[in-house]
């Protein structure tokens, strides 16, 4: 599982939070750090058995997180991530900090009104359902074990977006090597059904224009990787051109062009597609 | 071009039914059921990117790299205001002595 995020100057901060130290790291392009488990993780002098066991011992409790004093709080939580859609930020920060304390009902909020957001960035990527699925689940295990460490510099959302999409980079690397490129192609998902959020609700008044999303994702979906992943990332994920280039590891002229053009082929697919019914 | 945007504006709100079942379900489910195997996913590359979405500076770093032309826009704009600012400072200043 190798990350992708290359970029330089880390530079320092405090955190001046309970059980959190000051620390140093000497790494090229690090200063300080506070995170007493990731500097000797860094500095190899980690105890991760230990260190983490306790945290999910923490986070776990005895009954871990279907324990029946949730039975409520899963019901109100159902009926958010049926919206799929956060009320706003503060919301995520008080079930972030309440996640931070050990508050299990809290976490498992937070996984209902994330789980399809995280599932569908990670569909559009890696373009199957299985593995989305894993990384999911991957992507949450992660921000379970690390919550702790979470200072909400960057808002939940655009945190867990990010570790989506580095996940599925990995995995898209790690597909690359042992995949033929050419059978991965043939081997289209089969169907999927899209849904849209509360907030658009004008848009699920008017069929025309969500069938033409679907179709823009379904076109989307089926355009070849190095076209497909620049472009989510440009048009769905707002990354930068320079993110995107050191994310995928090409030149940011690449990274320009592919998504010039897979723009192009998507404006051509739709407009053949209008022709044809037209 | 323009419809285009406007539909992966769109898309952007835009979510996938998982196929199988409940996916939420089985997310809560394996995070209950969490083992040493699943402790080695907070890798260094995923210690790099916490520990870089942590800092400040770096946060800041990088939202300047990546709106550079914003920020050169404020910053000059910035300086054309405190440059005529300065400039009517010393006007005044010199108004004053030239009367006293």
């Amino acid at each position: 599982m190798k990350h992708t995020d290359n970029r330089e100057g880390i530079s320092e901060h405090t955190d001046n939070r309970e059980g959190i130290s000051e620390h140093t790291d000497n790494r090229e392009g690090t200063s300080e750090h506070t995170d007493p488990y990731l500097m000797e993780k860094i500095n190899g002098t980690a105890k991760p058995e230990k260190h983490i066991h306790s945290k999910v011992q923490e986070m776990k409790g005895p009954d871990s997180l279907r324990s029946e004093d949730l039975e409520e709080e899963k019901e109100s939580g159902k009926d958010e991530a049926q919206t799929q859609k956060p009320k706003n930020e503060v919301d995520d920060k008080i079930l972030v900090a309440k996640s931070q304390k050990g508050d299990k009902a809290a976490f498992e909020k937070l996984v209902r009104l994330y789980s399809k957001y995280v599932y569908t960035n990670a569909f559009f990527i890696l373009r199957d359902s299985h593995d989305a699925e894993d990384v999911s689940q991957e992507v949450f295990v992660k921000v379970f074990l690390s919550i702790k460490n979470f200072r909400g510099l960057s808002s939940f959302k655009t945190w867990l977006r990010k570790l989506t999409v580095n996940t599925c980079i990995d995995k898209l690397r790690i597909k690359s090597k042992t995949i033929d490129k050419k059978i991965s192609l043939e081997n289209l998902e089969e169907g999927y059904e899209v849904v849209f959020t509360d907030l658009n609700h004008n848009i699920e008044r008017n069929f025309f224009s969500r069938e033409a999303v679907k179709e823009v994702l379904d076109i989307i979906v089926n355009l070849e990787e190095s076209y497909r992943v620049p472009l989510i990332l440009r048009d769905l994920q707002d990354y930068s051109y320079r993110e995107i280039a050191i994310l995928i590891k090409k030149p940011i002229g690449t990274v320009k062009t592919n998504i010039h053009r897979a723009r192009k082929i998507i404006k051509d697919k739709m407009k053949y597609e209008k022709e044809k019914k037209g | 071009m323009d419809s285009l945007n406007t539909y992966l504006k769109i898309a952007k709100e835009a979510v996938i039914k998982p196929g199988e079942g409940d996916i939420e379900e089985r997310i809560l489910k394996r995070l209950s059921n969490i083992n040493e195997k699943d402790k080695r996913l907070l890798d260094d590359n995923f210690l790099n990117y916490l520990k870089k979405s942590n800092s400040r500076t770096y946060l800041f770093s990088e939202d300047l790299k990546n709106n550079l032309g914003k920020y050169i826009t404020l910053s000059v704009t910035a300086a054309i205001f405190f440059g005529i600012m300065f400039l009517i400072a010393r006007n005044f200043t010199k108004k004053r002595t030239a009367k006293d």
